[in-house]
């Protein structure tokens, strides 16, 4: 075995611009065909779900629909409106893109070595009981990189305000300051989500959190883990602004919301951004809680399997699987769940989630003592369970005490005769 | 480098000038923003990714967003400035704040470091990376401490190291624009000396963190290994001597600080390996395969008075690599000093027994470790100890696979190790390229160990010819330096080799393990208890649910009772008697919950 | 070693060519947010000081730990974040009462 010195992960052979290269390939070939699809595909569930068949006329099946969608978008005309800030007007749909394309690029798809050889980043020595992980194949992978991908994912906002402030009109600017509420509300319960996995793993690097879950198994099969994945998966939502939180974009209220002043191709940067960040948080979500691309109950090909094709090849395809899974429950929930109402939306991130996620912390690290490092999962079910469902059931009684929002006219309503108690909630004054 | 540095800080002052000078609020946002992003490339370039992160994530994800929040709720949505300011505001400010920047950046560049520091304005002030995607640099010298605490190693970024054991850089002390060549311990672990390009030798002292003294006048460039004496009075923890040993066979010996040297010829060809050892004694080892043991004391400067003059290797044997530990062997070792030097094809190291008494129980002197090729049999080499003082053999061993490049015995004599080129090296000249992984060989020796080894650790391609090889004190510690590549540790039994850890890397891992270390302290505090509190509140929260249960079952039945909690928010306004109705229906949902839901 | 050859003082003039320009931002803006970023500019512009010397420093103590610079810089940066939030709560609150965000217009004290 050839244990390498200076550089500590060991580099697939071949020269140094050979991987970037495929990267390269990877991120800007690869990524936007599969969101060219993505979106025909969630026509077609879309029109499944609603008893439709969805784009059928372009190839078969209509799966060259993306093929013409692209065309058209790249043939129409690009209006700015006149009284438009031009540069920020561009501004915008650019850092979105960036942002998304950015998330991307520590996600571990797979493994470049088929051996555990790599010290962790950090790692005192193994005497110390750090245990050696296997690289990770992912484009960069940073001793810090959980929260490089939250700093990246957090330069969206400012996409999204920019869009709409540049615009000059009312219903961009209305949407984008929506926009900015949700995001910034939302990314609290995601980031809170995330500590338990950085917990468990004790490494900030995706790759460190991947070879934890070698080790421990998935961290989703444990109630912390349960209730960070699903607060995950709703913060992630909501941050991508997809139903039923796609309130900044809510076509009923906004027209478009923050979009409504773009055209042609930076429509089309709108729309990538909003499909790469999809891709972006299930990616996440299957690294940090679906164990990355390896399969249930079990590590086989790593470590069994000599050959980083053949694993990569059981990883990966479990990686895209696991992926194509969770876009499915997102498009499935857009589907089904009708839009939120505003304030709604805020008290669900700020009542619910965020105490839970504190909840859940505590959850985490008292996990942490009794199953990882004691090895009793059983007790730690047994202790982590109740209080979880506890803190839930009382956090979502709480937030209904409030009773409904108030609504502009309220107090006519409750002044008239017919009123009955109740009704009105107890605010009028 | 330099010029990203000046890009960055390019885009850096011209967005805050935009930030300070626009009349748009969102504008100055905006340029706010990217003087954020500058800050967080320069925080990159400094080595701190995880700053970095931190910058972006708080600043450009928080901080901007707020301040325009607070931009669009001043009545001020386009972001316009309604009031400008004038020319006798600005006038003054400007002069105001040039006057600040001129008296800090003056300041700066006639900084000039206080004594022992370098100057901020140098530009090879900057310790070298010891991030390892970046490398670290190149090592030319390694000496282990004979206290096993530390190894010390000469970088070619003009600095000494002192490293952990762990890989950790302890201390780093710069040799003020020259470059070490050498490295060496004192014999009781508390100095360190190097011997710089320009004929010093630089001294440290490695618990002060702080220069000991220094020796002027030696001979520049050339110097194999240096080495410092035992102290030799009570009050003067600097009387010592200092020696250095060059390529061209003489021994440069300074009587204490600024004294003039004494050149003392010792060796028919370079001096390859030095050593002190406790005693006070001086051990040399030439390439003339001559190991040479002497007093250095000033009243006895002649080498032809050496106490005991070894042959190595029989002639005839080419000699790859030469390493020296000044104490023997024992089952309860003392300290020593190891000095090595194995970048020439060949290198010696001289012994000397320090008490001239054969007849003890343990007579071993200061032992040296020989790699040559084994007699008779082209290609193959061997590995011999050997007593310095009486040239008997303390262990063997035969049938290495490969050319010996470097040799290192450990401070306390417990272990040697080699490191071994390819076997196909052999017959090929040393310049070439190795056309297999070479690896590093270990053995225990001394009289108690049965199984001598060898431990095999396979390195990386590049430890090839040139390399530098250190084994600690004291425990299973390896250190090896490649031509043109950074340190590298190994600290357990096999492996695996570790790079110096960046800042980063431990900054992350440092917040990372923070919830465990808190967890740590709280299980080594509460272990018991904590099972038995979790079991309890365990039960008390099903207990909670059961009693919960039971009281609000009550209240539904009876159908009169209302939910305290529920009632305040019900304002008792209608008069009428529909109340109780409507209070019963409200219980019999969830409590709390309003009936129009 | 790539790194190695920016002198720490480039560091250090680019902070306190920042911290210049903040300052001249603080004296000459008159609208209150304005003057909260030009705060923000020279925090950052300490910020960079306190991680170059940490950079640049031979042997840190063995009390100051491995990442003592940087910790300072977090510090720092938590305290700022807290400050914006503060500030533009007070701004907010100027504005309600005077209905004017420059700062010249909070002269109730004024004599």
């Amino acid at each position: 075995m050839n244990v390498p010195i200076a550089p500590v992960r060991p580099e697939l052979a071949g020269p140094t611009w050979i991987p970037w290269l495929l990267w390269l390939v990877v991120f800007f070939g690869l990524l936007p065909l599969a969101v060219a699809y993505i979106v025909l595909a969630e026509r077609k569930v879309a029109g499944r779900f609603q008893d439709r068949i969805g784009p059928n006329r372009v190839g078969p099946f209509g799966l060259l629909q993306p093929i013409a969608d692209l065309l058209k978008l790249i043939t129409k005309e690009n209006i700015v409106p006149r009284a438009a800030d031009a540069v920020t007007h561009l501004l915008g749909p650019v850092l979105l893109i960036v942002s998304a394309f950015l998330v991307l690029a520590v996600i571990p798809f797979g493994v470049s070595g088929s051996r555990a050889e790599v010290a962790p980043f950090g790692a005192v020595s193994p005497a110390e009981g750090s245990r050696l992980g296997y690289p990770g194949l992912a484009a960069v992978d940073t001793a810090s990189g959980l929260l490089y991908l939250v700093a990246a994912a957090s330069l969206s906002v400012l996409g999204v305000f920019l869009a709409g402030w540049s615009s000059r009109n009312k219903f961009a600017l209305l949407g984008s300051m929506r926009g900015v509420a949700q995001l910034v509300s939302y990314e609290i319960p995601q980031v809170l989500s995330l500590v338990p996995a950085i917990l468990w793993a004790s490494s900030l690097s995706l790759v460190g959190i991947f070879n934890a879950q070698v080790d421990q198994g998935w961290f989703l099969g444990s109630p912390p883990g349960i209730v960070a994945f699903v607060v995950l998966m709703i913060a992630s939502i909501a941050e991508t602004n997809r139903a039923p939180f796609d309130l900044p974009e809510a076509e009923s209220e906004l027209i478009a919301g923050y979009h409504t002043e773009y055209s042609g191709m930076r429509w089309g940067l709108f729309f990538l951004a909003e499909y790469l960040a999809i891709i972006g948080v299930s990616c996440l979500a299957t690294t940090l809680f679906l164990g990355g691309g390896m399969l249930p109950f079990t590590s086989w090909p790593l470590g069994a399997i000599d050959s980083v094709v053949l694993v990569n090849l059981v990883l990966v395809g479990g990686f895209v699987a696991k992926v194509a899974l969770i876009i499915f429950v997102i498009f499935w929930i857009r589907a089904t769940l009708p839009r939120m109402r505003v304030d709604r939306l805020m008290g669900f991130a700020w009542k619910i989630l965020i105490p839970l996620c504190l909840v859940n912390i505590v959850a985490a690290a008292v996990w942490l003592e009794l199953a990882v490092r004691r090895d009793r999962p059983l007790l730690g079910w047994l202790v982590t369970l109740p209080p979880l469902v506890l803190a839930l059931a009382a956090l979502v009684r709480l937030s209904r005490r409030e009773g409904p929002a108030p609504v502009v006219g309220r107090d006519r309503l409750v002044r008239t005769p017919a009123a009955i108690p109740g009704v009105g909630g107890r605010d009028p004054s | 480098m330099q010029l990203i540095f000046l890009i960055v800080s390019a885009v850096g002052l011209l967005s805050a000038l935009g930030t300070v000078l626009a009349r748009n609020l969102v504008h100055a946002a905006l340029f706010l923003v990217a003087f954020f992003f500058a800050v967080a490339c320069q925080f990159v370039l400094l080595e701190a990714e995880f700053l970095a992160a931190i910058q972006v994530l708080v600043y450009i994800g928080a901080v901007s967003i707020l301040l325009l929040f607070g931009v669009m709720l001043t009545r001020n949505i386009q972001g316009d400035e309604t009031t400008s300011g004038h020319w006798a505001w600005k006038l003054p400010a400007a002069i105001v704040a040039l006057g600040v920047f001129g008296v800090l950046g003056s300041s700066i560049t006639a900084e000039r470091g206080r004594p022992g520091q370098s100057s901020w304005t140098g530009t090879a002030t900057r310790p070298g990376g010891v991030n390892p995607r970046v490398g670290g640099p190149a090592s030319v010298a390694l000496a282990a401490s004979p206290t096993g605490r530390s190894l010390a190693s000469a970088d070619l970024d003009g600095r000494v190291r002192l490293w952990l054991p762990s890989g950790r850089q302890d201390s780093a002390f710069p040799t003020a624009g020259s470059t070490a060549s050498a490295v060496g311990f004192s014999p009781d672990g508390d100095l360190v000396a190097a011997a710089d390009d320009l004929g010093r030798v630089l001294v440290w002292d490695v618990l002060a963190r702080r220069p000991a003294f220094e020796c002027l006048g030696g001979l520049a460039g050339r110097i194999a290994s240096v080495a410092v004496g035992p102290r030799r009075s009570a009050e003067d923890p600097a009387d010592r001597l200092a020696a250095a040993a060059g390529l061209d066979g003489k021994v440069r010996l300074w009587d204490g600080p600024g004294s003039e040297p004494r050149v003392i010829p010792a060796h028919d060809g370079p001096i390859l390996a030095m050593s002190f050892t406790p005693d006070g004694l001086l051990v040399t080892a030439g390439a003339d395969r001559v190991v040479k043991v002497w007093d250095p004391s000033p009243g006895r400067p002649d080498p032809g008075d050496a106490l005991a003059v070894t042959i190595a290797t029989e002639p005839g044997r080419p000699v790859a690599a030469l390493a020296v530990s000044p104490v023997p062997p024992r089952p309860k070792p003392e300290q020593g000093d190891l000095d090595l030097r194995p970048g020439a094809p060949a290198a010696g190291a001289p012994a000397l027994d320090p008490d001239p008494d054969p007849a003890e129980d343990n007579p071993g002197g200061p032992i040296v470790a020989v790699a040559s090729l084994v007699s008779g049999e082209p290609g193959r080499w061997g590995l011999r100890v050997l007593d310095a003082t009486d040239g008997a053999e303390v262990a063997s061993f035969e049938g290495l696979d490969g050319v010996p490049i470097a040799l290192a015995l450990a401070p306390d004599s417990s272990r040697v190790a080699a490191l071994v080129g390819p076997a196909s090296l052999a017959s090929a000249s040393p310049g070439d390229e190795a056309p297999a992984a070479p690896s590093v060989l270990s053995w225990e020796i001394g009289p108690d160990v049965e199984d001598p080894g060898p431990v095999e650790l396979p390195v990386d391609r590049s430890a090839g010819v040139g390399s530098r090889l250190a084994v600690g004190a004291g425990g299973p510690l390896l250190a090896i330096a490649p031509p043109g590549a950074p340190i590298a540790f190994s600290v357990g039994e096999s492996g695996p080799w570790l790079s110096p850890r960046s800042p980063a890397a431990t900054a992350s891992a440092v917040v990372a393990d923070m919830p465990r270390a808190v967890g740590d302290e709280l299980m080594t505090r509460y272990v018991v208890p904590f099972e038995v509190a979790g079991l309890m509140l365990t039960a008390a929260i099903v207990g909670a649910i059961v009693l919960a249960r039971q009281d609000s079952r009550p209240a539904s039945a009876a159908g009169t009772a209302a939910d305290p909690t529920a009632l305040p928010a019900v304002p008792p306004v209608s008069p009428r008697g529909g109340d109780g109705e409507f209070t019963t229906v409200s219980v019999s949902e969830t409590p709390g919950a309003r009936p129009e839901r | 070693m790539t790194g190695g050859d920016i002198p720490l003082s480039w560091f250090l003039l680019f902070a306190s060519a920042a911290f210049a320009i903040g300052l001249f931002g603080v004296l000459a803006r008159r609208n209150a947010i304005a003057v909260l970023m030009a705060i923000e500019l020279m925090l950052n512009a300490a910020n960079i000081n306190l991680v170059a010397f940490w950079r640049y420093s031979d042997s840190p103590g063995p009390e100051a730990g491995p990442i003592a610079g940087v910790m300072l810089a977090i510090f720092v940066i938590t305290v700022a974040a807290a400050e914006v939030a503060v500030g533009i709560a007070l701004i907010l609150l100027c504005y309600r009462r005077w209905h004017a965000a420059d700062v010249d217009r909070y002269d109730s004290l004024a004599g």
